[in-house]
């Protein structure tokens, strides 16, 4: 499968009406094709919104933000995952996934399910599944919609620590599989860590880029020791007076 | 004096105190209930305004009603002594067993007024006509119209001529605005047709010569209960004395109600033409035997007190003349036949509830028997033989057609108007005022407001139910799109929905729990509106129905018809309503 897009962040100024300070000035960022990347940084810096702007939802933004040299708006659409799993309640769960894309078919939403595990659960409406199984199947429904851009809105805030092992899991793979790009907004170093090849730290208002590092060695290679050791490290950084 | 003789003129002086106490003239009071702008009430100004009032120590109240219809109401109910009637209602009320008394007022009566450019020559024309007629169907005027209308084509008006009953001032205004080519008013109103250039046909007098009934009855009359007439006896005499008193006074002199004057011929002229034999009548009623009513004799039969109760059937008391479907009060049968319900946990509890309702009924219909308080076998008696026999069908047909029609269309137009509101800050600041002002406005304005403007037509009583309906809708659903979630658009954004996906899979779903809650409160509020209005004025329906018992207190026939109107809600309920509540929302059962 072909690799991700590339990212081309270019925002001048990201501000929010009858706010003093703009949300981002001068903010620049190129993604690799392929890469992970976390968003780190704490609550209100302005990385949800980065990640709405990327996704097309606010293009209320001077400057310029392209996917494989398209603008983001005009780009295919992301696999997007918000920080809830914000299912619709009236579809199953098979036709959750397809209610996003026209195009996906019935065998390929319950093929999605079964790689995320949720194998025999298609017809399930959400109120039926648990925390856990209902960010799987809004993993799958990312992928669904394009699994060469993903991007991840805290997507593992108020789950138990198995279920965050769980869905985190199911991510890698997929990612491994995919070759996809993605951006994983978290406020939590452990998580950027155990995922991301990239983590940017965001902090101060306009937010700006605290650390920008390459998260070695390669997450899939990564011992138990040495993602405690990034973590940690991402930690003085997510800490520091902006 | 000696001692003894003051002492026997003192007990002399005392006890001629307490007699001359126990004689001393009282006041004879007496409740009457009267029509505010009916010709009674003239009379009864210039009784007082001659002080033949006083003469008779009488001391009347009279409590304004709107109708005739709700003065037989008052009546029934005991909230008044004496009434103005007509001699049909006094006919049906023997008929039913229900001893009441006429004593003659007037002779003054409507006529059928049509429309010159109708051609209407004889009542036969009436065929395929729009008749207004004020009133019901079981009013003096409209069943010997009916009579008259057999007897020359031997069919049933009701059937071959569009009518539309109503106030006298609307079946004026369905007349001379073109909406019907004949109309059966009041004498009064009658007249103001004739200003507005109509013509009179025949008079209800010459229906009835038409129908072989040479002496003209007295078709209006002071109407009361034999028992009142016993306990009393004094008061109604005097009353009826003052009464005719005045009666002969506006007669012979032209003093009383000057102010009046013009609308006092048709009370000089029923004076007048009172016949004999009913002054005979009250000569008896005066001498105290209380049981001289003349309303039992003409077309109906007398069944005097031996009224047989407990057979509950139908009568008719005018064949082939639409009247009221009537079962007569049945005394409870002897024994009811329940069977014991068994409780175990497969037990349909709802069921149970409403057995035992039944039975509870049943058993204090039986301790407490009356007319008014038939039991539920009587009712269902009732409900199978409207079923049958009567209009029961036909009555829930126009009532469900209305109530559908209204229904459908006010959701359509609530919903899209909620909607907007919902949607748009500034069109719901514009114009929330005003479905504060729709919810509020009283469903009787809006009636009448629209009877008076469309006349009684199809379209008043569905357009008024609608313009009830609407607003209720506009607040249900424009409260049901404010609370929509933001989520759900910012996810319909993110990938890239388009527009016709949204609205079926984001926005509809969300809408949809406060469609249904705007159908099921929007139903009940629509079911209990159409039956207003069919009471205020309509052709049919099962409001009117009952509108036509209630006249009587035929409190059995009401029940069977509200037992079958319920009936019919609860099957909408269970086999519409809930399976599609079940099926639109089976998302919000299920639990993990």
């Amino acid at each position: 499968m072909a690799d991700g897009p590339r990212l081309n962040i270019d925002v001048d100024e990201k501000r929010f009406a009858g706010s003093a300070a703009p949300l981002l000035e001068d903010f620049h960022v190129i993604i690799a094709p392929a890469q992970v990347v976390a968003l780190v940084g704490p609550s209100g810096v302005g990385k949800s919104s980065l990640l709405r702007m990327i996704a097309g939802i606010d293009s209320d933004y001077s400057g310029a933000i392209t996917i494989d040299g398209e603008a983001a708006a005009a780009a295919p659409p992301a696999g997007f995952v918000f920080q809830d799993s914000r299912l619709l309640p009236w579809l199953s769960a098979i036709d959750n996934i397809r209610a996003v894309r026209e195009e996906t078919t019935e065998a390929q939403a319950r093929d999605l399910l079964a790689r995320v595990g949720l194998a025999g659960s298609e017809n399930a409406y959400p109120a039926q599944l648990s925390g856990g199984m209902q960010r799987r199947v809004a993993l799958a429904r990312a992928f669904s919609v394009n699994p060469r851009l993903l991007l991840l809105d805290e997507p593992f805030v108020s789950l138990d620590a198995h279920l965050v092992a769980g869905v985190q899991r199911v991510f890698l793979d997929l990612v491994r599989e995919t070759h996809s790009t993605a951006i994983v907004v978290t406020h939590l170093p452990d998580d950027a860590a155990k995922m991301a090849d990239r983590a940017i730290v965001l902090g101060g208002r306009p937010a700006r880029i605290v650390a920008d590092i390459e998260l070695t060695p390669a997450r899939d290679t990564r011992s138990d020791e040495q993602m405690r050791a990034l973590a940690l490290a991402l930690s003085t950084y997510d800490e520091a007076p902006n | 004096m000696s001692r003894f003789s003051r002492a026997a003129l003192l007990g002399f002086v005392l006890g001629a105190a307490t007699l001359l106490m126990g004689f001393s003239p009282e006041t004879l009071k007496l409740t009457l209930a009267l029509q505010g702008t009916g010709t009674a009430k003239w009379e009864i100004a210039a009784m007082q305004a001659l002080g033949l009032d006083k003469k008779y120590k009488l001391e009347l109240t009279v409590n304004d009603v709107a109708d005739s219809t709700a003065g037989q109401v008052a009546l029934q109910a005991k909230a008044a002594d004496v009434v103005l009637s007509d001699f049909v209602w006094v006919n049906l009320q023997r008929h039913q067993g229900n001893m009441v008394t006429m004593v003659p007022h007037s002779l003054a009566v409507g006529g059928l007024m049509v429309d010159p450019k109708a051609g209407i020559k004889s009542i036969a024309d009436l065929k395929g006509k729009t008749l207004a007629v004020s009133g019901s169907p079981v009013d003096k005027s409209f069943v010997i119209l009916s009579a008259d209308y057999k007897k020359q084509t031997g069919g049933n008006l009701m059937d071959d001529a569009d009518v539309k009953f109503g106030a006298p001032p609307l079946v004026n205004e369905l007349l001379t605005d073109g909406k019907a080519q004949a109309a059966l008013n009041l004498w009064n109103w009658a007249a103001k047709a004739k200003v507005a250039g109509m013509t009179q046909l025949s008079s209800v007098p010459d229906l009835l010569k038409d129908l072989g009934v040479t002496e003209t009855p007295p078709l209006l009359g002071w109407t009361f209960f034999n028992d009142v007439a016993k306990t009393k006896n004094t008061e109604i005499v005097a009353f009826l004395k003052a009464s005719f008193e005045t009666k002969q006074a506006l007669l012979t002199d032209d003093s009383p109600g000057d102010e009046r004057q013009g609308r006092r011929r048709p009370v000089q002229a029923a004076a007048r033409r009172l016949p004999r034999r009913h002054r005979l009548a009250l000569h008896r009623l005066w001498h105290g035997s209380g049981q001289a009513g003349l309303c039992a004799d003409g077309p109906v039969r007398r069944q005097g007190r031996r009224w047989r109760r407990d057979r509950p059937r139908r009568r008719h008391v005018l064949g082939g003349i639409p009247q009221i479907d009537y079962l007569p009060g049945g005394a409870p049968p002897a024994r009811i036949k329940t069977k014991a319900v068994r409780r175990t946990s497969r037990v349909p509890w709802e069921l149970v509830s409403t057995v035992l309702l039944l039975v509870v009924w049943q058993v204090l219909a039986m301790i407490f028997p009356g007319r008014l308080f038939p039991t539920p076998l009587a009712v269902a008696s009732a409900l199978w033989t409207d079923l049958v026999d009567g209009k029961l069908i036909s009555d829930m047909a126009k009532t469900l057609r209305r109530a559908a029609i209204s229904f459908t269309v006010a959701m359509a137009i609530g919903i899209a108007i909620g909607i907007l509101f919902g949607r748009s800050r500034i069109v719901d600041r514009l114009f929330s005022s005003w479905v504060i002002v729709g919810l509020n406005l009283p469903a009787v304005v809006i009636a009448i407001v629209l009877y008076i403007s469309l006349g009684l037509t199809e379209t008043a009583i569905v357009l008024a139910v609608i313009i009830n309906k609407v607003p209720l809708v506009i607040t249900t659903i424009r409260e049901g799109v404010r609370s929509f979630s933001s989520d759900y658009d910012e996810l319909a954004l993110a990938f890239r929905m388009p527009l016709r996906r949204r609205l079926r899979l984001i926005f509809i779903p969300q809408l949809t729990p406060y469609v249904l809650a705007a159908a099921r409160t929007g139903l009940a509020l629509i079911w209990k509106i159409v039956l207003v209005f069919e009471v205020l004025g309509s052709d049919g329906g099962v409001g009117f129905r009952i509108n036509t018992m209630f006249q009587f207190f035929d409190m059995t026939g009401i029940l069977a018809y509200t037992t079958a109107f319920i009936l019919v809600v609860l099957v909408f309920e269970y086999w519409v309503m809930r399976p599609l509540e079940h099926y639109v929302l089976r998302w919000r059962m299920v639990r993990a």
